[in-house]
């Protein structure tokens, strides 16, 4: 079992997650985050914002499904671009996968692992 | 070392903080959070007709007030129109503890949290590599108690 935790565009939310229940994930947390990467956020004019607002959906899945789940979200999270032809813009975020050993659901005390949907 | 992730009702939560500080967890992040299950934050419910329609965010609309009875069909709000996806406000508890102590705080968040409803949540136990403390710079163990 792998935690995908990624940090998305707040506007991409929705078309990601509309993506990802079409391929059968609709267990999911969503948070509120502030953050920056490499560029150290952005520059308007003379104002400098070093914390830009994301969003971080989190969401725990078999190993099978990880790499098909990481592709959904890097699709719909990436913007067009004007620069280059395959799109993607520096702020589109960031996808993290760990490891997750073991999961329970309070409801019915059940616990998963391996390959078992939580 | 295991890090402890536990989403959880709001109004569980200090029951939760309790049960945890009396089997010795003191230290706990929180955080609010919105999600949802399988069930995508609905709640199913017969119609008149006898077709099954979906019931979506009631929670959340009788929380911000906009509605006074979540029992009355006039509020069943169809599926085309969902209220944010579907996410409802939970709470999201993060620990890091000793192997040995996962299994009983396991077993303290699932008895506390446990009220046989769809919605109680989701604990998951991942693999921490290492943890510090600022302060004084201990590291594993010892700078977990």
């Amino acid at each position: 079992m792998k935690m995908i935790r990624a940090i998305i565009r707040p506007e991409s939310v929705q078309p990601v997650i509309h993506a990802l229940e079409k391929i059968g994930i609709d267990a999911m947390t969503r948070m509120n985050v502030t953050g920056r990467g490499k560029e150290m956020g952005i520059s308007q004019g003379a104002i400098r914002y070093t914390e830009i607002p994301k969003e971080m959906l989190m969401m725990v899945v078999p190993d099978y499904v990880v790499a098909r789940t990481v592709t959904v979200i890097r699709t719909e999270a990436r913007t067009s671009s004007t620069m280059s032809l395959d799109g993607g813009n520096i702020g589109d975020g960031k996808i993290f996968v760990t490891d997750v050993e073991e999961a329970y659901t309070i409801r019915t005390s059940e616990k998963t692992t391996g390959t078992e949907r939580v | 070392m295991k890090e402890i992730i536990a989403i959880i009702r709001n109004e569980c939560v200090e029951p939760s903080k309790s049960a945890l500080e009396s089997i010795g967890i003191k230290g706990i992040t929180f955080s609010n959070v919105t999600g949802r299950g399988r069930q995508k934050g609905t709640i199913h419910i017969p119609d008149p007709e006898g077709t099954l329609r979906r019931r979506i965010g009631v929670h959340l609309l009788l929380q911000r007030g906009l509605i006074r009875d979540a029992d009355n069909p006039r509020f069943h709000v169809p599926v085309e129109k969902e209220l944010e996806l579907g996410f409802l406000p939970k709470r999201m508890l993060m620990m890091v503890a000793d192997d040995d102590d996962v299994p009983s705080i396991v077993q303290t968040l699932i008895r506390v949290n446990n009220s046989g409803h769809h919605g109680d949540g989701k604990i998951f136990i991942c693999p921490v590599a290492g943890a510090i403390r600022i302060r004084t710079g201990e590291q594993g163990n010892p700078a977990l108690s």
